[in-house]
């Protein structure tokens, strides 16, 4: 018995040692430790010899056992993994070749930059409110204060439906009528998107362009709070270290009104071309609310004070895009709405 | 306006550079929107005096000249003959460039040297007024040898002003002066208007009657006799060419320059022109016509106001003179006006008669009506000092209501509320004055406490504004005044503080916001179009003429045909989009707009309709090219899967397409889109004619939806439902069924007959062809069941499906296939 231990123990190494592919290893395996195996007949005849020998024998036996699984187990991943490589080097590919195209759609641009405006001001607290593209003429020029015959509405060329009503030329008739809407509740703090068309078409001017109108009526409000808003929102836009000034300006639905420049986001304030040397970008016209205009709209000059501004779409869009015709955002030419990386 | 930074020096004396002088002004609200400075004339241009003259031996058409060019005397060839000894002339001596480049060297003209040139106006780059063209000649303040560089008015520095329409009073260079005094503190000096009269009473010689006063509320007059009509001196020529003026003649240049002074337009008549010697300010009569000083022959009507004698219109009021009593060179005898006009009726006459003029501008704006004596008096002095005469004793002066003085209240309290800061009582006062106000501190309440702002140095002010500054009318414009004089950058930055609120964007914002995420998901790309359209693409499109599409709104002036209607479609633009990439090479185009469509108000309603629209086309391929799989063509189904992304990505699981004839698409591969019996819209593939008609060379699929609905009706609210406990039965079942049926059709007889238990459907193959009977096809279904509560047995699963064989067979004829 001891003796057929140690044949087939040779016998054992010796075919392991010559199986050189998972085939001929599985078929030793079967050979030794299959149901008929060597090793497997040899347990079975344990029961032959004497009670004396069986404890060495059994124990002998069962290390010759596992030593062989772990054997074969050692040289079948050993086996297994020279297969594969040379299987997978078969696999190969050019990682370099392009890779599969997902179409992406993209929002204009010019909605992109009404998204993060709005974004910014409604973190602020401002509701975004909407009104009609065509307009009484009675909220968009006689409510604010712009009554026939007044020199401002030269500045605005408007397209007319009826002799009183037009396209709006501006989002300031919004204030109108959300403050109309909301009278006497405070506080008025509210955005106007949309769009307003003026009789001009050239390189800076399109017959219909987006504007977005600011309006905040309560106790107390003061140009320094019209200030900060602006400021705020111009850092958000156009980075943290943006600085921005107010120079006195006119318009008839605020006083006193201001017209609001950044620092030149090309030159940084030393001078260049797209600003014409100033060192400054005009951005916004703004203003305090003109007491006739609370007091047209139900509130009470006396007792609140509000501030308002608006402010060209396509123009933010155009410092902040570097584009300088207006026209690019209308012709729809997608080779270059899909260079907008923003969405 | 153009402000000629020396000839503004006459009226204010400024310690600061034309720049630093731009930016303080644009800074307080005086927009500098150019600063012209030109470059120098050349050192070597100087004032010579001329000696002699001599015949050039050689040229009957030259002269040589000596001239003093103060290193001595230097001889000249020259071609004119406007000159003569004494005279002083510009001289530019060898090694001078002209303006426009030219360089003057020694020359040798016919055997004589010539050391210089003697210049004319044009070579200097001056387009004077002159008798004949020919050397400039100086006036006599030059020194021989001094160089024209330091004149001051020959290329001065320009400020060009951008002004808004409230501050007409800085239409004069009075005006800006004033304002340059409020930021320096510098004193205006008023020139002198002092006049010396003759003992002919102009009363005697003429009258003046209005008679529509708030059409004019003050009209003056005063008369010259014995005048000369002739040029100007050189300065005030030069003065007038730097402020962009052409001159003209002595009594014209004058007009001019006091409106350039005063901001005050006056206007001269020639006084033997005037039927009956008066004037009489009235409406023009209809019918009534009038030849203008620009040569044209103006029909007129009642709503303008003229300037007439006792017969006819002489003028078209605070517009333009006519040519009837025009100064000309025998004009002896003048009658000046400086009057005041209705702002709003000078607009509308300039505008109808599209006649804008430097005068019409000005009264636009409203001049002062006080200053009208002052620019009366500043301009016959300066008359009689350029054309000589006599001045008639006395003005003729009609101003039926004077307006008294205007007094307006400032509260500290009101100032510091709306600046956001303090402003003390002493800097406010010197503010007041500054812009030339009267401060009545009467009712002030005293306890003035040092420079620090607190309640005690409240203050209530009533100020008188000055006549020139009728912008001034409420509280708010002194405030503004105040801020704009110390300086915005003064003001603080701080946020409007009090209850919070909530910016939230509205559900509509919401649900536009998912439709563009939705839609660029799909890999459609935004566009926006102008919301105008042309009405022939209702024609060109084939809609119907009951279509209620064309019942556009119309633009009384549209800027071309192009954009005469509002859009009440937003597809017309998008087909435009389409042929605009097509024809750069663009040929997958998967776009789509939100916009708003405009539709006719109502009976009742002022306004149109306005709703919001959403529109998509897709034409080309699927996808881009790529090197492993060939694009797949965009088909109808392409189309319905991006509509179909849309409403699940709102919840929406029941809308219907409806296949019918539907205009602008093909005829047999159209759908109108049904939610809850409601139409929204539509979709499929463009017309094929119109396809032809448009030229394109491939398929284009369109929809438009009508959001308003979909907007009103949405929840998005969502909830989750749990997931199974039990296990599902899975089922493919076939079904061969005629053609003429519709996958809707059994889609609805199998979900009717599966019941609660039929948890999904789906639709895996259509076949036509071998083993199916000719005019049928074969539908393949996948069908899921599953109990809720407990796990489904197969029996139950099969009598469900029998019940769903024998509804389709009795409906539909459609049987089971044995696969
Ligand atoms: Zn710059």
């Amino acid at each position: 018995m001891k003796e057929s231990i140690e044949t087939i123990k040779k016998k054992f190494n010796s075919e392991l040692a010559a199986a050189y592919d998972l085939e001929t290893l599985e078929k030793v395996r079967v050979r030794f430790l299959g149901k008929k195996g060597e090793i497997t007949s040899l347990m079975k005849s344990l029961g032959q010899v004497t009670a004396e020998e069986k404890p060495l024998l059994g124990k002998e036996l069962n290390q010759f056992k596992k030593s062989a699984e772990k054997m074969l187990e050692e040289r079948k991943t050993e086996l297994k993994s020279n297969t594969s490589l040379s299987l997978w080097e078969k696999e190969r590919l050019d990682v370099t070749l392009p890779g599969k195209p997902f179409k992406i759609g993209r929002k204009h641009p010019l909605i992109s930059v009404l998204k993060e405006m709005e974004e910014i001001f409604t973190c602020m607290g401002f509701q975004v409110v909407e009104g009609p593209d065509v307009e009484m003429d009675y909220y968009n020029f006689e409510a604010l204060n712009i009554p026939q015959d007044h020199p401002a509405r030269d500045m605005q060329d408007s397209f007319y439906i009826t002799p009183d009503v037009l396209l709006r030329t501006h989002t300031s008739p919004v204030q109108i009528r959300t403050m109309e809407a909301q009278a006497p509740t405070l506080p008025v703090r509210v955005i106007a998107p949309g769009k307003v068309y003026r009789r001009d078409d050239d390189l800076t001017h399109s017959p219909m362009f987006h504007q977005v109108e600011g309006l905040v009526v309560d106790k107390g409000i003061s140009m320094g709070d019209l200030k900060g808003t602006l400021l705020l929102f111009a850092r958000e836009m156009f980075g943290s270290d943006r600085e921005i000034r107010l120079r006195p300006s006119y318009f008839p639905f605020t006083e006193p009104s201001a017209e609001v420049d950044i620092l030149c986001i090309i030159c940084d304030g030393r001078g260049c071309r797209t600003c014409g040397d100033s060192g400054w970008m005009e951005i916004l016209g703004s203003g305090m609310v003109h007491p006739k205009v609370l007091r047209i709209s139900g509130y009470d000059p006396e007792n609140v004070t509000g501030y308002a501004f608006g402010m060209g779409v396509e123009r933010i869009a155009m410092l902040k895009y570097g584009i300088d015709d207006i026209r690019t955002f209308y012709n729809n030419d997608l080779r270059m709405l899909k260079q907008h990386q923003i969405s | 306006m153009k402000v000629p930074f020396n000839w503004l020096r006459e009226y204010i004396d400024i310690y600061l550079t034309p720049e630093e002088l731009a930016e303080r002004l644009t800074m307080a609200g005086i927009e500098v929107a150019e600063l012209k400075i030109f470059a120098p004339l050349s050192d070597k241009i100087v004032a010579g005096k001329i000696k002699n003259i001599f015949p050039h031996p050689e040229a009957n058409n030259l002269q040589v000249v000596e001239v003093e060019s103060g290193e001595g005397l230097v001889q000249v060839v020259c071609g004119a003959w406007n000159i003569k000894e004494g005279d002083l002339a510009p001289l530019a001596l060898p090694g001078a460039y002209l303006p426009d480049g030219t360089e003057i060297k020694n020359a040798e003209i016919k055997r004589i040297n010539s050391a210089g040139m003697l210049c004319s106006g044009i070579e200097l780059g001056l387009d004077l007024a002159e008798e004949e063209p020919g050397i400039l000649i100086l006036d006599e303040g030059y020194t021989p040898g001094s160089s024209l560089k330091e004149s001051n008015f020959i290329h001065e520095p320009v400020l060009e002003l951008d002004l808004t329409p409230n501050r007409g009073d800085c239409l004069g260079l009075i005006g800006v002066a004033r304002e340059v005094s409020a930021l320096t503190g510098e004193g205006v000096k008023l020139p002198s208007s002092a006049v010396k009269e003759s003992t002919r009473e102009i009363e005697q010689l003429s009258s003046v009657e209005i008679a529509e006063p708030y059409l004019c509320p003050r009209y003056t007059a005063r008369m010259l006799e014995g005048i000369t009509i002739g040029f100007s001196p050189l300065q005030i020529q030069l003065k007038l060419l730097s402020a962009g003026l052409r001159p003209i003649n002595n009594i014209v240049d004058v007009t001019n320059y006091i409106m350039w002074e005063t901001g005050h337009p006056t206007h001269s008549f020639d006084y033997d022109c005037l039927q009956g010697g008066r004037i009489i300010v009235r409406r023009a009569c209809a019918g009534e016509e009038m030849l203008t000083l620009d040569g044209v022959n103006r029909m007129l009507d009642p709503e303008m106001l003229v300037i007439a004698d006792e017969k006819v219109p002489i003028g078209l009021a605070g517009v333009m003179g006519g040519e009837y009593t025009e100064i000309t060179e025998t004009t002896t005898r003048i009658l000046l006006e400086a009057a005041c006009f209705s702002p709003a009726n000078i607009r509308r006459t300039a505008r109808r008669l599209n006649l804008p003029s430097e005068a019409s501008q000005r009264f636009e704006k409203g001049v002062d009506t006080e200053s009208a004596l002052f620019v009366q008096n500043r301009a016959v002095r300066l008359m009689q000092e350029l054309a000589g005469g006599e001045i008639c004793r006395g003005i003729l002066d009609v101003y039926p209501f004077p307006p008294s003085k205007r007094k307006v209240e400032l509260r500290s309290q009101r100032l510091k509320e709306y600046l956001g800061y303090c402003v003390t009582k002493e800097e406010t006062k010197n503010i007041l004055h500054g812009i030339g106000s009267e401060i009545d501190d009467s009712q002030v309440d005293n306890t003035f406490n040092g420079n620090k702002c607190t309640d005690k140095d409240s203050f209530s002010f009533a100020v008188e504004i000055p006549s020139y500054r009728p912008d001034l009318e409420l509280e708010v414009d002194l405030i503004e005044e105040i801020a704009r004089i110390k300086g915005y950058d003064k003001i603080p930055s701080t946020l409007p503080q009090g209850i919070m609120t909530s910016g939230r964007p509205s559900v509509e914002k919401r649900i536009l916001a998912r439709f563009r995420e939705t839609l660029t998901a799909c890999g459609l790309q935004e566009v926006i179009n102008f919301s105008f359209l042309n009405p022939k693409l209702f024609d060109d499109l084939g809609l119907g003429n009951e279509d209620l599409r064309r019942d556009a709104v119309k633009i009384q002036n549209p800027l071309s045909e192009e954009q005469a209607v509002l859009r009440t479609t937003l597809l017309p633009s998008l087909l435009q989009v389409l042929q605009y990439n097509f024809n750069r090479q663009m040929h997958n185009v998967h776009i789509f707009e939100i916009g708003k469509v405009f539709l006719s108000a109502l009976k009742g309603d002022k306004l149109p309709r306005e709703k919001t629209n959403l529109a998509l086309a897709v034409s080309g391929y699927m996808d881009e090219h790529h090197w492993q799989s060939p694009p797949q063509k965009i088909d109808f189904f392409y189309l319905k899967g991006i509509l179909d992304t849309i409403m699940i990505s709102l919840g929406i699981e029941n809308c219907m397409w409806r296949g019918e004839e539907i205009p602008l698409l093909h005829p047999s591969r159209g759908a109108t889109l049904v939610l809850n019996e409601k139409e929204i819209g539509f979709a499929g593939q463009l017309h094929p004619s119109l396809q032809e008609k448009y030229e394109f060379k491939q398929v284009i699929y369109l929809a438009e939806l009508d959001l308003e609905y979909l907007i009103n009706n949405i929840s998005l609210l969502q909830s989750f439902k749990p997931l199974p406990k039990y296990p599902s039965v899975l089922r493919d079942l076939a079904f061969v069924v005629p053609e003429q049926v519709t996958a809707a059709e059994i889609f609805a007889t199998l979900k009717k007959c599966g019941g609660e238990l039929l948890e999904d459907l789906s639709l895996f193959d259509v076949y036509k062809g071998r083993q199916i009977p000719e005019s049928c096809m074969s539908m393949a279904f996948a069908l899921t069941f599953r109990h809720p509560e407990r796990t489904l047995q197969d029996d139950e699963v099969d009598r469900l499906q029998k019940i769903m064989e024998n509804e389709l067979y009795e409906k539909y004829s459609a049987v089971l296939r044995q696969i």
